[in-house]
């Protein structure tokens, strides 16, 4: 292991085969300072700051139109930006042309020459770089292997499934041995399960061959199951950039909690700190109890909570102990801790799940009840509570 | 149930003549599309038989008949035997030729304007393109008469910069700049077809990997003719 993938993260914690040719990706550091551009006269990327360690994988997830793809390809050499400078290695490559970096991208529709076989698509990068046709020949061969597409050299693109011609694109990208893997969308075209087939293997892949990767994509699914960090993007902007772990229980905006995943939002005002977590005062009489983002509010100050369903637990209201969620002893207690009382309005079967939507008085809070719990029944008294390291508590945007 | 099982395979009824089960409805006849193409077709079928394939073949017909009505080959004896007749039939082919590729020279480039245009500046691009078919013959001949002539426009322009205008008109340039200004919206419309069904991302992908822009052709340049008029050759 060298000095740069021991920052890759935890994720890409690698098995002895993966040390061996992991080790090779001391290439592949992007740096992107100040990048702006704007397209058709609207600033769609408004200042990115962006630096990747030698084989990290990095997602970039956003809404369409919030400047990802408009980044990548300012990584890729087709725009240039408006101010900023992209390096890679050290080196300044912001007004060097595309075909002048080595750059290996997938497109979204693939963009496989319709005229040429799949072993020639694979080759045209090494044709262009004037390797000779019998290196061209093995390698290729070689790189149909990696993609596990044996064999299907001689078939033209149309005569490929979906899932094939990605293959051949990923193929086509690697064999020049960029210094980046950019992949564009490169799943959405195709259908459910194959996508997530397809995102396993090209995570594995890229696992393997320790390519520097950028994935755009708008599916947070998709970013949280591959990528080693995770640049949220909104309208030009990086909201977060973090471990998928960390973007997904910590959002640092209220963006990022609302894009990524599903998330009650729940608005109150602040009520000191406790032991284990931060009090928050929610409609008149409830407390409950969340961790708060960055700097912890101040007493009184309005403040907005973040939990997923599946950390909201349904809880029966406790007979003996009535509404004493407000007296000093709560904090003791560590079976019940306080929650939001409401009455269930809906559940829905989801297969591996129940979703329950229970009214309160902060609103609708959503629970996903994991699979063989009791599912309260409808316009049943319930308690709404989770643990207060699985809420987010920012100041009220 | 085994009539059930016939019925769904095709439209025959219930074989041994009774009726069908109860709840087993007559399978609706199905109109492939096919089908229904030719009928919403044929008024214009029938129009263009009558008044355009028939009197073709008659005229094919005719050409190995005497006037009397005896088959014959000297009408095509006459026509290939005659040297001005076959000077006539090589000048058109000819023209034919030079229009061709007059329309190509100026009709590619414009294709590929097009492509990367909005759709409303397609829309206005491509009426400027239809108009000279919007306009008579008569009136478009007269217009390249005035234009071309010896005291139109071009000519002044050459007098004004002391050089005596060429001849430009009843000659086959003449020729070739009037056909070609009329056919050009025929060589456009298809090119800019087949272009759009090029994908735009392919012209990225190929300068990724180290195509560089402008460059004619990476390989053996006996591929590029026949295999479209794609970007990537």
């Amino acid at each position: 292991m060298t000095a740069g993938t021991d920052t890759v993260g935890k994720e890409s914690a690698p098995t002895g085969a993966d040390t061996a040719t992991r080790a090779g990706s001391t290439r592949g550091r992007l740096v992107l300072k100040g990048i702006h551009k704007a397209l058709g006269g609207k600033e769609v990327v408004r200042g990115i700051d962006l630096t990747m360690e030698p084989g990290e994988f990095l997602t970039l997830l956003g809404p369409s139109g919030c400047g990802k793809s408009t980044t990548l390809n300012m990584v890729a050499g087709h725009l240039l930006p408006d101010s900023g400078v992209v390096e890679v290695d050290g080196r300044d490559i912001t007004r060097l042309p595309a075909n002048r970096r080595a750059m290996g991208m997938v497109f979204q529709s693939y963009a496989l020459f319709p005229h040429m076989t799949v072993a020639e698509n694979i080759a045209f990068g090494l044709r262009m770089r004037k390797v000779g046709a019998a290196q061209r020949r093995r390698r290729a061969a070689e790189a149909l292997e990696l993609v596990g597409l044996d064999g299907m050299g001689e078939r033209y693109p149309r005569q490929l499934s979906g899932g094939q011609r990605q293959r051949t694109a990923l193929a086509r990208a690697l064999i020049v041995e960029p210094d980046l893997l950019l992949l564009d969308e490169p799943f959405s075209n195709l259908d459910a399960q194959l996508r997530v087939r397809l995102r396993e293997e090209v995570a594995a892949l890229q696992r393997r061959v320790g390519t520097t990767t950028i994935l755009v994509t708008h599916d947070q699914d998709e970013a949280l199951a591959v990528s080693d960090r995770i640049a949220v993007m909104a309208e030009g902007t990086i909201h977060q950039l973090d471990v998928p772990e960390t973007v997904y229980l910590r959002p640092a905006t209220d963006f990022v909690a609302q894009f990524v995943g599903e998330v009650n939002v729940l608005d109150g005002i602040a009520a000191g700190a406790a032991a284990d977590g931060h009090r928050c005062r929610i409609g008149d009489t409830h407390l409950v109890r969340a961790t708060p983002v960055g700097t912890a509010p101040g007493d009184g100050e309005a403040v907005r909570l973040y939990v997923r369903p599946e950390a909201v637990r349904v809880l029966a209201v406790p007979q003996a102990v009535p509404e004493k969620g407000r007296s000093a002893s709560t904090a003791d207690r560590t079976a019940a801790e306080p929650g939001l009382p409401g009455t269930v309005e809906a559940t829905r079967f989801l297969g591996t799940r129940v979703r329950c939507v229970v009214a309160t008085a902060a609103g609708r809070v959503e629970a996903t009840l994991p699979f063989g719990s009791e599912v309260p029944g409808l316009g049943e008294e319930v308690i709404c509570a989770w643990q207060p390291q699985h809420a987010s508590l920012t100041a009220r945007p | 149930m085994a009539a059930t099982a016939r019925v769904a395979d095709g439209p025959a009824l219930s074989p041994d003549g009774s009726a069908p089960a109860p709840g087993v409805s007559r399978p609706v006849k199905e109109r492939g599309p096919w089908r229904t193409g030719l009928l919403l077709a044929s008024p214009a079928i029938a129009v263009l038989a009558l008044l355009f394939i028939a009197p073709l073949f008659m005229l094919v017909y005719n050409s190995f008949r005497t006037q009397a009505g005896d088959p014959t080959l000297h009408n095509y004896t006459r026509f290939l035997g005659d040297s001005f007749y076959r000077d006539v039939l090589w000048h058109t082919l000819w023209i034919g030729a030079l229009t061709t590729l007059g329309c190509l020279v100026v009709g590619y480039p414009f294709a590929v304007y097009l492509r990367g245009r909005s759709p409303r500046a397609r829309n206005y691009l491509s009426l400027v393109l239809l108009s000279p078919l919007l306009i008579s013959m008569v009136t478009r001949a007269y217009g390249w008469l005035v234009l071309l002539g010896p005291k139109g426009p071009i000519a002044d322009g050459f007098h004004a910069v002391g050089l005596e205008a060429p001849k430009m008109l009843y000659d086959d340039t003449a020729v070739v700049v009037g056909m070609v200004h009329v056919m050009l919206a025929y060589m456009v419309l298809p090119l800019m077809g087949s272009l759009d069904r090029i994908d735009p991302a392919l012209t990225p992908a190929a300068k990724g990997l180290g195509r560089a822009a402008g460059r004619v052709s990476g390989g053996s340049p006996s591929r590029c003719p026949c295999r479209g008029c794609s970007p990537v050759r």
